[in-house]
């Protein structure tokens, strides 16, 4: 196995595994065993691109800024490999609590071809390839969301679909401006092309139509305000993948083009905006989720606001920041699936997620508390777990950069974050039981607290991951292995 | 050539974002449409539009003369992604309830 087969194993698992799914008339199993599968791959591309490595794969042998090139660093390794991490579990929860009436409507190739999509995505090495692949994974997304049944569901999918819409639209333009100005759409000759000063004037203007694009999946406000109508009239299952992948998709595309693509001398386009956007995401999204109710809604806010946090490392573009920035990433999206996850087992348990009708869930099972203890508290920074390490490196960029305004949103925000799951805890964990009780599938009670474990381990062992966030955001930073590795001479056509 | 296509951009963005802002979904269904057309254009125009002009013929010709195809690439990619949408949109119009 070399690298190369790395690659192209992570995108076609997920193509066998749909048709095979497919095949089989929406079975899970090759839905769970693809998943598995490019969990492997993605952890031994974390491996061999540990390091600062970079391996390039160029499609059909073509010279790189005219051929395809999909390109393993280790941003992408990394943001590969929880990514499927993720997926296998929606897959499990989704096997155990949906309806069979949802399930036996493609759930399951869809669920494939929307790791497909992500793992495209973060492989890519180039402009319209990234936005063909965000297509792959949003119209997965689409289908899967007007499966839902009910009115609601229904309005919610409305808005979902034109805001994406637009959104690949405004990504569209941009790619085309751009390729009219520099003519070229490759990541790696664009990043040498735009420092020419004359042109980077050009590129930077165009930028901001992919800084809205980005912006809009990534939820950043005042783009956001989709997200906490559409995500929380999902099935648990689902809303875990969508919140823990979609936004943090449009995050990955924010640090890879405007965190090394457009990067002239240290700086990127548009960075002050993100900066203040940054802070007005942290601090709007968690005051947002102090005046909900319910645990869908809660949660849906704090995905904005950790939004936010991941927004703010890039927009400081210090080295630690940005190794911070990953490391949050990673962090958020196996703590905020396990999140969403463990809703999903309240709602099974005592039928509602509602904070005024649902009460003593820590008599009446402890286990589930526990569940909702680990990452509720990751999430808003408690050491030992992994949110507290993210905060910390993130608070400690900020402290060295003199940006003070930076370091305070990041401690009240978190201490607002704590206050919103406490009352999550108060409301629905302590009190009397009320109601009848039904225990969860054990499989599902095992799924979450393989990520509460997850979660704490990232946490006990965060000086071997943040080493690994380290190289990643040093071969953003400074891409010279990706450069070379892209632009240099392409393996020669075996006879 | 450049102008009118740019203008032609215009009108079609200025007449999507007004059927997009008109509140009932069919509007919005025609403006999304409107807008998808005008980004078309606007890849088929980055490449530079040139009179009747093919896309790499023959080895020795001259290199100005010539189209570039990649945006007409692009742009047939962008074309299809955009009628797979709107067919879901138009799938999701027909099921929404009344």
């Amino acid at each position: 196995m070399t690298p190369d087969h790395l690659i192209v194993a992570s995108l076609l698992l997920p193509v066998v595994g749909a048709i095979a799914s497919m095949a089989m008339r929406g079975h899970f199993m090759p839905a769970l065993v693809s998943s598995i599968l490019g969990f492997a791959s993605a952890i031994a591309l974390v491996v061999v691109t540990a390091g600062g490595k970079v391996f390039a794969l160029h499609v059909g042998n073509w010279p790189a800024p005219y051929g395809v090139v999909m390109v393993a660093d280790g941003f992408a390794a990394l943001m590969l490999a929880v990514c499927q991490l993720i997926l296998i579990a929606a897959v499990i929860f989704s096997t155990t609590t949906l309806s069979s009436r949802y399930k036996r409507r493609h759930l399951f190739p869809l669920l494939c071809t929307l790791g497909l999509g992500a793992n495209g995505a973060f492989l890519t090495g180039d402009l319209f390839n990234l936005y063909v692949w965000f297509e792959v994974l949003l119209l997965s997304s689409f289908a899967i969301m007007a499966m839902v049944p009910g009115k609601k569901a229904q309005e919610a999918t409305w808005r979902y679909v034109i805001i994406n819409f637009m959104a690949s639209l405004l990504f569209l333009i941009a790619a085309g401006l751009i390729y009219g100005k520099t003519g070229t759409l490759n990541f790696a000759d664009l990043h040498n092309l735009a420092q020419n000063s004359e042109r980077s004037f050009f590129v930077a203007s165009s930028s901001a139509l992919l800084f809205g694009a980005f912006g809009i999946k990534a939820a950043l406000i005042p783009l956001a305000f989709w997200l906490p109508k559409s995500y929380p009239q999902l099935p648990p299952a689902i809303s875990a993948l969508f919140a823990a992948l979609l936004t943090k998709i449009g995050l990955y595309a924010l640090y890879r083009v405007f965190g090394m693509v457009l990067v002239v001398q240290g700086s990127f386009p548009h960075q002050n905006i993100l900066f203040y956007l940054a802070i007005l995401t942290m601090v709007g999204g968690v005051l947002g989720a102090v005046a909900q109710n319910d645990m869908r809604r809660i949660l849906s806010f704090h995905i904005i606001s950790q939004v936010g946090y991941m927004a703010l490392a890039l927009a400081l573009y210090s080295p630690l920041a940005m190794a911070a920035g990953i490391f949050y990433l990673i962090h958020h999206i196996v703590v905020k699936g396990n999140l969403f996850l463990v809703t999903g087992l309240v709602e099974a348990h005592a039928g509602t997620s509602h904070l005024n009708k649902v009460s003593g869930i820590v008599r009446s099972s402890p286990i589930i508390a526990i569940l909702f203890a680990v990452p509720a508290l990751s999430l808003a920074g408690v050491p030992p777990l992994s949110g507290f390490f993210a905060k910390f490196a993130l608070l400690k960029a900020s402290l060295t950069l003199h940006e003070w305004a930076a370091a305070i949103a990041i401690v009240s925000v978190g201490i607002l974050t704590i206050f919103s799951m406490l009352k999550i805890w108060a409301a629905a964990f302590w009190g009397e039981p009320q109601g009848p009780r039904i225990s969860p599938p054990a499989i599902n009670l095992a799924t979450s607290a393989t990520l509460a474990l997850v979660t704490v381990s990232l946490g006990v062992a965060a000086g071997p991951l943040f080493e690994l966030a380290r190289d990643a955001s040093e071969s953003l930073m400074n891409p010279k292995a990706y450069l070379d590795a892209v632009l240099g001479a392409p393996n020669p056509p075996s006879p | 050539m450049e102008i009118f296509v740019a203008i032609t951009i215009g009108i079609l963005v200025a007449a999507g974002l007004y059927r997009l802002l008109g509140g009932c979904k069919v509007d919005i269904i025609i403006g999304l449409i409107l807008l998808s057309q005008a980004a078309n254009l606007i890849i088929l125009a980055s490449g530079g539009l040139k009179h009747n002009a093919a896309a790499l013929v023959g080895d020795d010709t001259d290199l100005s003369s010539l189209a570039d195809p990649l945006p007409q690439a692009l742009v047939l990619t962008a074309i299809v992604i955009g009628f797979g949408i709107l067919a879901f949109l138009l799938t999701l119009l027909i099921r929404s309830p009344k």
